[in-house]
């Protein structure tokens, strides 16, 4: 399942960076859209942006999926041989699994709390600029 | 001096152990502790979390039905809100019970540090088996609601389209 999700991810993030910069073209609103003289948003760069970043999200994704994986073949030698270095390795494995998950929960928070306050910090910018 | 933690060879003498568990593997687990408590805290932080705007939605539900327009369409939105609110508290229980069993795991690991003993291997392994075959039927039953929901959409669309 994590690698299923890790290629449509990728696909996803494929996507949003080629056909994103033809979708975030600037097009001709109808008058009833937009003010007079005011041009349209252009939506290129920022769905290049955004498909990087999903396929920099399906890279991160991608690694528990692996050590998952490991883990697997390290429970299956352990199945075929019975012996306590396989238990020690299937065991380091899931430790390697955990250790990742808990770091990028970490990661994921620290960035989160870091994009709500630049946004905030961002809004209260705009909102004390004269206008 | 020899060190005692070192990994176990094949061929030779028999891995340093504690109560029939090796020392190699209790010190995996145990190094594993931290990070399975670490997720479980998470876990619970996040149902809470869910389970907090479950009932703020269905409270706000609640309110709009009583202080908007009297009748169907005030009723009915009351009802929408309460709904949506009570599916978020079911999917925190559900979300609930894996965390409960990464917290489990977590206990028996620190059993097994304690005792040593083959027992508390077992139940931490255990353990660990319940949570990922909980996870792996979540998983079964989340993609075939998604694939329900995207047949169901694609139909309600051809149905109702120009």
């Amino acid at each position: 399942m994590g690698f299923l999700g890790t290629i449509f991810m990728i696909i996803y993030g494929i996507m949003m960076a080629f056909f994103g910069v033809m979708i975030g073209q600037p097009q001709m609103p109808s008058p009833s859209q937009m003010p007079a003289g005011a041009k349209p948003p252009d939506m290129t760069g920022f769905m290049s942006v955004m498909g990087v970043f999903y396929l920099l999200l399906a890279f991160f994704y991608l690694i528990p999926s692996v050590k998952l994986w490991k883990f697997g073949r390290a429970i299956k030698r352990l199945c075929l041989s019975g012996s306590n270095q396989d238990l020690e390795q299937a065991i380091e494995q899931q430790r390697g699994f955990w250790k990742f998950v808990g770091i990028l929960i970490v990661v994921v928070f620290v960035t989160s709390i870091l994009f709500g306050i630049v946004a905030t910090v961002a809004m209260m910018a705009s909102m004390q600029r004269p206008r | 001096m020899d060190n005692p933690y070192q990994t176990s060879t094949h061929g030779g003498a028999p891995p340093p152990s504690i109560g029939g568990v090796t020392i190699g593997t209790v010190q995996g687990l145990a190094a594993t502790k931290p990070w399975v408590r670490f997720c479980a805290i998470i876990g619970f932080i996040l149902t809470g979390i869910m389970v907090f705007f479950g009932l703020l939605i269905m409270a706000s539900g609640m309110l709009a039905g009583m202080a908007g327009p009297s009748g169907t369409k005030g009723a009915m939105a009351g009802g929408t809100a309460a709904g949506i609110g009570v599916f978020y508290i079911l999917l925190a229980a559900v979300y609930l019970i894996p965390s409960i069993r990464l917290w489990k795991y977590g206990s028996a690991i620190l059993n097994l540090m304690m005792s040593g003993s083959v027992t508390d291997l077992d139940n931490a392994l255990e353990q660990h088996r319940a949570f990922w075959k909980f996870v792996g039927i979540l998983m079964i039953i989340g993609t075939l609601i998604s694939i329900l929901f995207i047949v169901g959409g694609m139909f309600f669309f051809t149905a109702t389209g120009p």
